[in-house]
């Protein structure tokens, strides 16, 4: 094809989105108008003529108006992305729309996903064991006691944590295999790491937990858990430390102060969906905490 | 670890969607940088418009107007906060208008990649 040929795909992709474009602009302005009059109207620096152009991007040529919206007005640029996107993408269309338990099949395709993009052996079953659900609503629990006599000021030294995480609070009762460390003294890093990083999950409601309580119980005691928040891509390596939440909640899980806080899980309800899967690491080689998309 | 793509300027769904496929599937045209930038720039106000009418379809009342207030000032944390207020599944339901947008204007250039061959 000659250099007119490819003038010819420039001009006639131009053409075609420009129409689209004020076809998009169109029909957003009329389903829209009430809430964008408004927006027009009580601006002082956006004069009547800019209408039309108000939530445009400032893309056609043309139409590089002072007076679009400064959020839009900045110009597209190469720039480094997180690989979560790819994550998020990954995992759109794999999801049911409605929070409920994944079949065996989506289980399979997700946890397949997630070892690929974040690493690790992922598996929604292990050692023959299952979760109830691995796709479920997450609710903010409150810190746990780590040892006798462990407080809110032990728990929080550091001024900027104490910040974020002292309105949460401490559980009355203790987590659901009891204290974490005998003493202060006893603690371990490894000890603090589970605290702070643990999320309570409905073992009791584990198929075949009845059977077996007490292996089960040994099964679940500090297990690791890849918890994923499907929407930003966010993830922690997190522990089973507690058991809960109740049924009648509607929540699947909890999570701790800290897990809730760096999923980006802490909204007005402070509960939203996420993903939750074992991680297989028989040589305890996998760091409790935040872990990103390879 | 990061990869070097065309990304948007930043909104409240910059962390959902690229034009990276638009970009790779006009590879073949053999588009200057410059006309590829500028088809990139009419694509991403596409972008922008299916989002901004798939955000407010998801918002009722005087939070269409809040919502409005903060994408105009760049507020993108709490437009998007204020939009899983009112839909749950917020970025499931702009990923699926965005899908199905992108994959139209790809449909685009197939079409013109057809007629080259």
């Amino acid at each position: 094809m000659s250099q007119n040929g490819y003038a010819q795909h420039y001009d006639y992709l131009k053409n075609k989105w420009t129409d689209k474009e004020q076809q998009l602009n169109k029909k957003l302005w009329k389903k829209h108008k009430e809430a964008l009059d408004w927006f027009v109207h009580q601006s002082k620096h956006i004069t009547a003529s800019s209408l039309g152009s108000l939530i445009l991007l400032t893309a056609t040529p043309g139409l590089q108006s002072a007076t679009v919206l400064p959020a839009v007005r900045q110009t597209s640029q190469f720039a480094q992305i997180d690989h979560s996107t790819f994550l998020i993408s990954d995992l759109y269309g794999k999801l049911p729309s409605n929070i409920v338990p994944l079949s065996q099949e989506q289980k399979e395709r997700i946890a397949a996903i997630l070892s690929n993009r974040f690493g690790l052996p992922v598996r929604s079953e292990l050692q023959g064991v299952q979760l109830n659900t691995n796709y479920g609503l997450i609710g903010e629990e409150q810190h746990l006691a780590r040892y006798p006599g462990d407080t809110m000021n032990s728990q929080l030294p550091i001024a900027d944590d104490a910040a974020k995480y002292w309105s949460s609070g401490m559980a009355p009762g203790l987590g659901a295999w009891g204290y974490f460390a005998s003493s202060s003294a006893t603690m371990t890093d490894t000890d603090v790491a589970r605290e702070k990083w643990y999320i309570a999950v409905q073992t009791f409601l584990s198929p075949g937990y009845y059977t077996n309580v007490a292996q089960y119980n040994a099964f679940f005691k500090y297990r690791k858990i890849l918890v994923v928040n499907p929407q930003n891509g966010k993830a922690v390596v997190s522990d089973i430390a507690d058991a809960g939440p109740s049924e009648w909640t509607g929540k699947s899980l909890g999570g701790s102060p800290e897990v809730m806080s760096y999923l980006e899980r802490v909204d007005g309800a402070a509960k939203g969906p996420v993903l939750y899967f074992f991680i297989d690491d028989p040589n305890d080689t996998v760091p409790l905490g935040p872990i990103s998309v390879k | 670890m990061t990869k070097k793509i065309y990304f948007m300027k930043k909104q409240f769904y910059s962390h959902l969607i690229t034009l990276e496929v638009i970009r790779v599937e006009m590879n073949e045209l053999h588009l200057s940088e410059k006309e590829k930038e500028e088809l990139l720039k009419l694509a991403e106000s596409h972008v922008h418009h299916v989002m901004l009418d798939e955000a407010l379809s998801r918002i009722k009342g005087d939070d269409k107007k809040i919502f409005l207030q903060h994408v105009h000032l760049a507020e993108h944390d709490k437009a998007l906060a204020l939009l899983r207020k009112h839909s749950q599944n917020i970025e499931m339901h702009l990923l699926h208008a965005a899908h199905v947008l992108l994959e139209e204007l790809r449909d685009d250039i197939r079409e013109l990649k057809k007629n080259k061959e």
